[in-house]
């Protein structure tokens, strides 16, 4: 198939404005400014069906025009370039081999939506991209794509990177904005979302970088040829990166909708030293995790949906027969009791039960009992403030539902049968 | 860095016109310190909280909630090995361990001559390099056990 | 507003548009389990305990945070949600403490209550428990981290609500923590209000004072008003026989005008009552010495010496109505002065105006639209009126603007703060006023123009209060502003009382600057010279006698010292910003001064009318400055007022500094200075602050001393001039 979003990442010096403007680059910037009003531009975006990419897989288009009819000002442009869910590192692909793309599409959206400012919050964990980051955005301020009167029309539009510094939470929208205006990152109460009250309560547009790089190509060809891409109900090209026991982990574009089974052994290479396949996270850390049985699902937002896990950043993660899914889901708890926030109970308190009483059954001092407070704290923690809490448990509750002998093996043998004594 | 220089590097900063809030200046100015000293104490945030005009709590909340700043001493070079899934399935718990073993120390600490801090870390987003290491800025990918003691020379251990 | 209808439990209920659910359920008696949530505070949503299930909702939602809409059918009491809030305090009782037994807060603990109630009935948690064992001691509030169950109740109070912001929260998740800045809160900036310990669910953040020392549900509950100053807040004081063990403002619960809000005088003055400085018994000077008298000899005396004389009665005007009238009754009421006198000069000045010695009281700023604040250093004359009329702002949404001479904490929320020299105070009102004349006026300052812009059309209530209230210009200044308020239509004046009755007294005594007493004898009653008359020598007399709960400084001066009580020991009334407040007795004292005086025989009285000119026009000021001139103002810290510092064990540990504040211009570098008034000088340490306008100084004092003599004469201890010594 041809690649889309990932066109630029193989040639030399992709991350320069002089490569990304000889294959086309910022035409549809010019496009849009030329030719195109603010509604046009929104109007092809919900031709397209876009869906946002960083998670949750809101429509774009109708993201923009919510900010766009608010009335307040200044509004704010924000690309989310938090990256923090564990294995997910396509963003990082096109923040350091691309990054033009995805500051064209930023420039193009805060057109659309009448944004002035623009910040790139970009994980702390990236110093590298936030090096090349900050030389795109000085290259497009030189060539007049960033500024004020943006090639000689009345649009305006500032960016700056804004460096994270170690916070998984920060990649929820709110958090992020909280982070943004120098505090705690923590969530808000939501209504009102942060198309009408972000960054300082005024009208903010928050992005997923992968979302953002979409843009041109929808502007240059079309949002109906958009359309056309990959599953009906949320089509376009899809970042999957593929991570753990696959014999080629990277970053593979394919049309959403492919199966993951599709994924794992053609593209990845199949499992390391041919061995068994035994379960996926389909979709990031809080995931609900999928047996050999499940991966001919097509990876899309509402078919994830339907088999009981989700999309999220489509990060996949691949274990196999040597593998324990009790240590799996240890790790992915551990992870989430280390980026909780703290505000709210479930949340806090639940991942750090879960954490200890998995630790006991990894160490072989776990109860069968274990299982069915695992079970009603994951019921808990649904009721948590915001995503993170709501979908941390899914790692642990998902493995208990469907890996429920393991766990009883390490209960009854009294220790990890995976770890040699 | 002299306390200071800090100062005129934090007003130069709250100058540049970057954010309509003063108060967003925070994370920026905490980055400067972190970049320049081996830890943030209590004078660097006196001098922040001066400068932006913000609470002298707030500042010390911020600096104490994200991961990266660090409010106790840290090495010269913070080793941060990645133990997150992909890394796990990877080996990055031996990785870890070969580390510690070589500076005698545990995760989280600093050796005593002030030249390395190992972390644990959460993932890095280089798991397609799994297990994945990063010095500093410096990034290692599909690092083996046999590895750690070049890595560790290359920044000066003499171990 | 339109109301409308929602069913919660079957239940009918009538809401309002911006209401949430919780809010609209509490209202009709529904009642919600909380622990994030506190009326006085914005929501959280973040305890998670309060969830209902709403019809047609997938998710469970929190009360606090869901707004009520038309035809909403919530549900309080489902299995559902019993299960879910049973599970959410499961996990915070997991690794709470098990402390209840010496822990302060039980008995009347959030977490005993709604966790009894609404929690599980029996513990699944066999991990070892989780201890953070960070327990942080301030010098009067104390956190223990164990108990905490991370609410920010504290935080949202101490930032918001107070505007201290000297909470915070430290690190993520389970290890989060509360904490001041580098564990320090007077570091932080403390203010010890005491708010953060009033609104805690649980026993984390501790009164010191009150720590180990009694139980809640055996202490007698006493709800009086607190005397150490004029914003008369209502609080509760709480007493095991006979001895009183804590006070408690009881935030949200708290009818009074004060809404539960104390200060550091109120929360923890109380010990005044067990100085170590109490007089124990009526003295009678022999000779050089004083020695021990009874109290009947004392009468005796007393009675001996004031028959057939004129008194001077020197009244500090915290005492209540029926102290000022068997006083007045006993001793007459010609020749009378008190600390009050300034603030009868704001109200004869707007008497001027209106014809009527009268002002509005506090919650008439309840109904306007703009509260428009005449007034330096109320946060520290009046720490809780300042609170009141910061959440004026920020939870009614008042606008808010301020004129004075010197930087206040109510900037922070103010829509606009006008700081002009002292002398240029009356002609910025002025501008005011033409601006009500002509719509097109322009006073040709843009931030003027702005303030005067949002007072237009607008109900606008006028606050005159603190240290204004002492400058040689209060009286012009009050008759300007009720000249504005006049012609404005639609507007009320306060003026706040310095002191809990400063009302009574000017509504009683006709008060005289105390160079016009005629009398040959005096009698001091609850005063200290120095604090009260600052720069004022005792009249000569026959005979001086000295009411006073303490060995005060003036007890050298005096012939007879007869013992009184202090607030909590008081039976009365007193006229506060908030119409009559009631004392009620917490603890009984040895000596009431009403008893006292009772068995004085009363004299016959004769009350001349106080005669009132009106003239319609506003004030001119008096204040004019040479060059090298500074305008000079006495700040006595919060917690010097009223010398509660100086005799409250508790209060003296967060005591303020003595501090000269400067403006950098004026302070030149020197760290030093000599402040030269008229009949004296004072050298002082000083604090630069660039805050200040140039040719402005406050000195903050924790107690008037002799060697401010000089600087300051009575009634006046504003707006001074004064000039530094060039060395």
């Amino acid at each position: 198939m041809e690649k889309i979003l990932l066109r630029n990442v193989e040639k030399e010096n992709s991350h320069k404005i002089e490569v990304y403007m000889k294959s086309g680059g910022y035409q549809s910037l010019r496009k849009v400014l030329k030719e195109m009003s603010p509604d046009d531009v929104i109007e092809e975006v919900k031709i397209s069906g876009l869906r946002g990419r960083g998670g949750a897989g809101f429509p774009t288009g109708m993201k923009w025009e919510f900010a766009s009819q608010d009335i307040k000002e200044p509004k704010f442009f924000v690309c989310n370039a938090d990256e923090g869910e564990p294995c997910t590192f396509k963003d990082r692909v096109i923040i350091e081999k691309d990054p033009h793309a995805m500051i064209e599409g930023m420039i193009i959206g805060a057109y659309a939506t009448g944004c002035r400012y623009g910040y790139i919050y970009l994980r702390g964990e990236y110093p590298i991209g936030k090096k090349i980051l900050e030389r795109a955005i000085a290259e497009a301020y030189e060539k007049g794509f960033l500024g004020e009167n943006i090639l000689g029309t009345d649009f305006s539009f500032d960016l700056h990177v804004h460096s994270g510094a170690g916070a998984y939470i920060c990649g929820e929208e709110t958090a992020l904005i909280e982070s943004l205006e120098g505090k705690r990152g923590e969530p808000r109460i939501k209504p009102p979302f942060p198309v009408n009250a972000g960054y300082l309560w005024k009208p903010t547009v928050v992005n997923n970088v992968e979302t953002l790089a979409n843009i041109p190509v929808i502007i240059e060809r079309g949002g109906k040829w958009y359309s056309q891409i990959g599953s009906p109900d949320c089509p376009g090209p899809k970042l999957f990166p593929v991570s753990g026991k696959v014999k080629r982990p990277g970053v593979y574009e394919l049309p959403m909708g492919t199966p993951l089974e599709e994924i794992i052994f053609e593209h990845a290479g199949g499992i390391v030293n041919d061995r068994k396949l035994k379960a996926v996270f389909p979709g990031g850390a809080s995931s609900s995790v999928l047996t050999p049985d499940e991966i001919s699902v097509p990876m899309d937002f509402p078919s994830l949906a339907k088999a009981g896990t989700m999309l999220g950043s489509g990060a996949i993660m691949v274990l196999d027969e040597t593998d324990c899914i009790v240590k799996a889901a240890l790790r992915l708890i551990e992870f989430f009791r280390h980026e909780s926030c703290g505000k709210c109970t479930p949340c806090r308190e639940g991942t750090d039960w879960l954490v200890r009483i998995l630790r006991r059954i990894e160490n072989g001092s776990g109860r069968e009992e274990d299982l069915e407070i695992i079970l009603s704290i994951s019921e808990t923690m649904e009721n948590s403030f915001c995503g993170l809490g709501m979908a941390a448990h899914n790692p642990v509750a998902s493995t208990v539902r469907k890996f429920r002998e393991e766990y009883l093996n390490h209960v009854k043998s009294g220790r990890c049968p995976f770890r040699s004594v | 860095m002299t306390l200071e220089e800090f100062r005129l590097e934090v007003k130069k900063l709250k100058n540049s016109g970057k954010y309509p809030s003063r108060k967003s200046y925070l994370l920026p100015a905490l980055w400067i310190a972190e970049k320049n000293f081996p830890q943030i104490n209590s004078e660097m945030i006196k001098i922040i909280a001066e400068e932006l005009e913000i609470p002298l709590v707030e500042v010390e909340e911020v600096a104490r909630f994200y991961a990266m700043f660090h409010t106790e001493r840290k090495g010269n070079f913070v080793i941060r090995v990645c133990t997150n899934l992909s890394c796990m399935l990877n080996g990055g718990e031996e990785i870890l361990k070969e580390f510690c073993r070589l500076l005698g120390i545990s995760p989280g600490e600093t050796t005593p001559d002030g030249m390395f801090t190992v972390e644990s870390y959460e993932c890095m987003g280089l798991c397609d390099g799994a297990p994945a290491v990063t010095v500093n800025e410096e990034r290692f990918s599909k690092v083996k056990v046999e590895d750690v003691p070049k890595i560790l020379k290359k920044f000066g251990w003499k171990g | 507003m339109e109301s409308f209808k929602i069913i919660i439990d079957g239940k009918e209920c009538e809401a309002y548009p911006g209401e949430t659910v919780l809010e609209v359920a509490e209202r009709n008696g529904i009642v919600i389990p909380v622990f994030c949530y506190h009326k006085e505070l914005r929501p959280e949503g973040a305890c998670r305990v309060c969830l209902v299930e709403v019809e047609g909702a997938p998710r469970l939602a929190t009360a606090c945070t869901l707004r009520a809409m038309p035809d909403m059918v919530v549900k309080t009491n489902t299995e559902r949600v019993k299960k879910a809030r049973a599970g959410v305090i499961e996990l915070i009782l997991n690794n709470h403490t098990l402390e209840c037994p010496i822990c302060d807060k039980a008995g009347e603990c959030e977490l005993q209550m709604v966790g009894f109630r609404y929690g599980p009935k029996k513990s699944r948690y066999r991990e070892p428990r989780r201890e953070k064992d960070i327990v942080i001691q301030g010098p009067l509030i104390e956190i223990d981290n164990d108990r905490c169950i991370l609410c920010r109740r504290c935080i949202r109070m101490c930032g918001e609500n107070m505007g201290n912001r000297v909470l915070g929260i430290f690190n993520r998740g389970y290890k989060a923590y509360i904490s001041p800045f580098n564990g320090d809160f007077l570091e932080g900036g403390c203010e010890h209000c005491g708010s953060c310990i009033d609104v805690c669910p649980v026993g984390s953040l501790l009164d010191r004072a009150f720590k180990y020392k009694d139980r809640p549900w055996r202490m007698e509950k006493t709800w009086t008003t607190c005397t150490l100053c004029g914003s008369g807040c209502k609080m509760e004081v709480d007493t095991y026989h006979g001895k009183v063990k804590r006070v408690v403002g009881r935030i949200g619960i708290n009818n009074g005008h004060n809404r539960g809000y104390l200060c550091v005088r109120g929360k923890w003055g109380w010990d005044i009552v067990y100085s170590d400085k109490r007089l124990k018994k009526p003295l009678l000077k022999k000779g050089e010495e004083l020695k021990e008298i009874s109290l009947e000899e004392a009468l005796r005396i007393l009675k001996e010496k004031i028959e057939g004389k004129e008194i001077n009665l020197f009244l500090e005007s915290s005492l209540t109505n029926e102290e000022l009238s068997k006083l007045s009754a006993v001793f007459g009421n010609t020749n009378v002065t008190s600390d009050a006198l300034t603030f009868s000069l704001a109200v004869e000045g707007i008497a001027s105006i209106t014809g009527e010695r009268r002002t509005a009281s506090f919650s008439s700023t309840e109904k306007s639209d703009v509260v428009f604040v005449i007034g330096d250093f109320i946060e520290e004359v009046n720490p809780v009126i300042a609170t009141l009329l910061r959440l004026l702002v920020i939870q009614k949404g008042k606008r808010l603007i301020r004129v004075g001479s010197y930087p206040s904490k109510l900037d922070a929320v103010a829509f606009s703060s006008l700081i002009v020299s002292p002398e240029e105070v009356i002609d910025l009102l002025k501008h005011f006023i033409m601006g009500t004349i002509d719509l097109y006026y322009s006073s040709g300052d843009r931030k003027i123009d702005s303030a005067a812009k949002a007072l237009r059309n607008k109900k606008v209530a006028f606050i005159i209060g603190g240290t204004t209230l002492f400058s040689p210009d209060i009286k012009e200044i009050s008759q300007t502003v009720a000249y504005l308020a006049d012609r404005m239509g639609n507007a009320t004046i306060t003026v706040i009382p310095p002191k809990a009755n400063s009302i009574g007294v000017t509504k009683l005594f006709d008060l005289k600057p105390p160079e016009k007493l005629k009398g040959s004898v005096n009698v001091l009653v609850n005063t200290e010279l120095e604090r009260d008359f600052p720069g004022i020598e005792l009249p000569k007399a026959e005979f001086t006698v000295v009411f006073t709960p303490f060995y005060t400084h003036d007890i050298a001066k005096a012939d007879l010292v007869i013992p009184i009580e202090t607030g909590v020991e008081k039976e009365g009334k007193v006229e506060g910003i908030e119409r009559t407040l009631d004392l009620k007795r917490a603890v009984v004292p040895k000596y009431q001064l009403t008893e006292i005086i009772s068995q004085l025989p009363y004299r016959e009285g004769s009350r001349e009318k106080r005669e009132l000119k009106i003239k319609k026009k506003p004030g001119e000021s008096i204040l004019s400055g040479e060059k090298g001139e500074i305008y000079f103002t006495l700040l006595v810290n919060r917690t010097g007022w009223n010398s509660v510092s100086y005799y409250s064990g508790n209060v003296a540990k967060v005591a303020g500094r003595r501090e000269l504040h400067l403006h950098p211009e004026d302070a030149k570098g020197r760290k030093i200075v000599t402040l030269k008034g008229e009949h004296g000088e004072l050298p002082i340490s000083v604090v630069e602050n660039d805050s200040l306008i140039p040719g402005t100084a406050v000195l903050r004092v924790e107690r008037v001393t002799r060697d401010l003599k000089g600087l300051v004469k009575f009634p006046f201890t504003s707006n001074f001039k004064c000039r530094i010594a060039e060395e």
